[in-house]
């Protein structure tokens, strides 16, 4: 922890929101972008993550910083997400309007990277477009604890413990949630595995 | 032995990197020998490297977060705590009050205390059998006794009494009368009015009963044995 994010802390301890700001901006985007990814969803990723801080910041105080502000900010936004009970709904219709109707004057969605594209560009991002909304709804068919389980290991790096110490409960079922997480992405995102032209295996078949 | 379930449960920790160095290498060699572990491995990697294309190209345009951070910073101005719901209170602050103290001392204070707790509770123990002893059992008591006893009395009563003049004379002059007589006299003339009228009489031959019979209701430990 630098000096000035430990002075930051010891001032929004102290009930400043601006200096809590300033600490917010660090990892702000860290978070809208897992909130985004959590809920599918560009409005609700704003709702939650501004839910998280807001939580972190009336419970500053019992910061003790033992940890890095980075790993108690990370509980606070597990235990969020898991209560953020709209992240259940599905809601595809929004995410998909929100990606194709984007224009220069909705500049408030969070999907709005398709913004002052060259004609060049266009049939590029039209595929990214239809990546971002085929890997959302693969997204959409795991359950929101599995789907928080998927994106703290692949994006976060989080461990098996960290995880499992999270969401309290045993490794063995954060690695079952996580195995069955990435089989339904597989799935979904129709990566099936494809037949080698290799010797087939002799031993010990499935 | 090769076991394609086996490795296929620890493809998992192998994509998410969470095998040693040794175990990864040995898991690959493992992989690469069978053409459905490597399939599948593979298959696993490519929907990982997609999700990650798709990650990269979700992510908002760099004019969104200036907007993202002032509607986060307005929103935590809006609903900032105040300082003091925060503060630790001060019977917590009681609570968590720490003063080190030496091993020796703590020990001694522990021992005197279990001392003085132990001379309370053997008091305490005590006290309550003395207050019984003292206190007469109701239940083993025998029921008082009545018993008559012959008590003498003498008592010497002196009494003023006035009697009549007129009456007086009249009586003086009448040959003397029985005794019943002179003593009903004075008693009647008490009641009269004061004046010349009255003279003392003389109560020398009063005779106030002699006896009286007294109950004396008494009991003693000798009684009741």
């Amino acid at each position: 922890m630098s000096l000035n994010e430990s002075q930051l802390i010891e001032s929004a301890q102290g009930g400043d929101a601006e200096a809590f700001s300033q600490l917010a901006r660090r990892f702000e985007r860290r978070i809208y972008t897992l909130a985004l990814h959590y809920t599918r969803n560009a409005a609700d990723a704003e709702d939650l993550s501004q839910e998280v801080w807001l939580k972190a910041f009336r419970a500053i105080n019992s910061f003790r910083g033992n940890a890095a502000f980075y790993t108690w900010l990370r509980q606070i936004m597990v235990n969020t997400f898991l209560n953020h009970k709209r992240a259940e709904t599905v809601r595809m219709e929004e995410v998909r309007s929100a990606a194709f109707e984007n224009d220069s004057t909705n500049v408030d969605d969070g999907l709005s990277f398709m913004l002052n594209e060259t004609p060049y560009q266009v049939e590029e991002d039209y595929e990214r477009r239809i990546l971002v909304e085929k890997v959302m709804q693969a997204l959409g068919h795991l359950s929101s604890q599995q789907r928080l389980i998927f994106l703290l290991k692949h994006r976060e790096g989080m461990t098996y413990e960290e995880i499992a110490k999270a969401f309290d409960c045993s490794t063995g079922t954060i690695k079952k949630a996580l195995f069955r997480a990435v089989q339904k992405l597989r799935e979904q995102m129709g990566v099936a595995p494809a037949p080698l032209e290799l010797a087939q295996c002799g031993a010990g078949q499935k | 032995m090769h076991d394609c379930s086996l490795v296929e449960n620890k493809m998992v920790d192998l994509i998410f990197s969470e095998l040693s160095e040794d175990e990864s290498l040995r898991l690959k060699n493992e992989i690469d020998r069978c053409s459905d572990c490597l399939s599948e491995y593979r298959s696993m990697n490519g929907a990982m490297r997609v999700f990650d294309e798709a990650w990269d190209a979700s992510l908002p345009d760099q004019r969104f977060w200036p907007r993202h951070h002032e509607a986060l910073r307005q929103h935590l101005a809006d609903n900032a705590p105040r300082v003091s719901v925060d503060r630790v209170p001060f019977w917590k602050q009681l609570l968590t009050f720490k003063l080190p103290v030496p091993v020796p001392v703590a020990a001694l204070i522990v021992i005197a205390l279990l001392t003085l707790t132990a001379l309370a509770l053997r008091n305490r123990t005590i006290a309550p059998n003395l207050t019984i002893a003292a206190r007469p059992s109701y239940e083993t008591m025998t029921p008082p006794t009545v018993k008559e006893v012959p008590v003498y009395l003498e008592k010497v009563i002196t009494r003023t009494v006035y009697v009549e003049k007129k009456a007086q004379e009249k009586n003086a002059s009448r040959s003397k009368s029985s005794d019943q007589q002179r003593i009903a006299q004075p008693l009647t003339a008490s009641k009269e009015k004061e004046g010349d009228i009255f003279m003392r009489a003389k109560l020398t031959d009063f005779q106030p009963p002699d006896q009286m019979r007294i109950r004396v209701i008494k009991r003693s430990k000798d009684d009741a044995n």
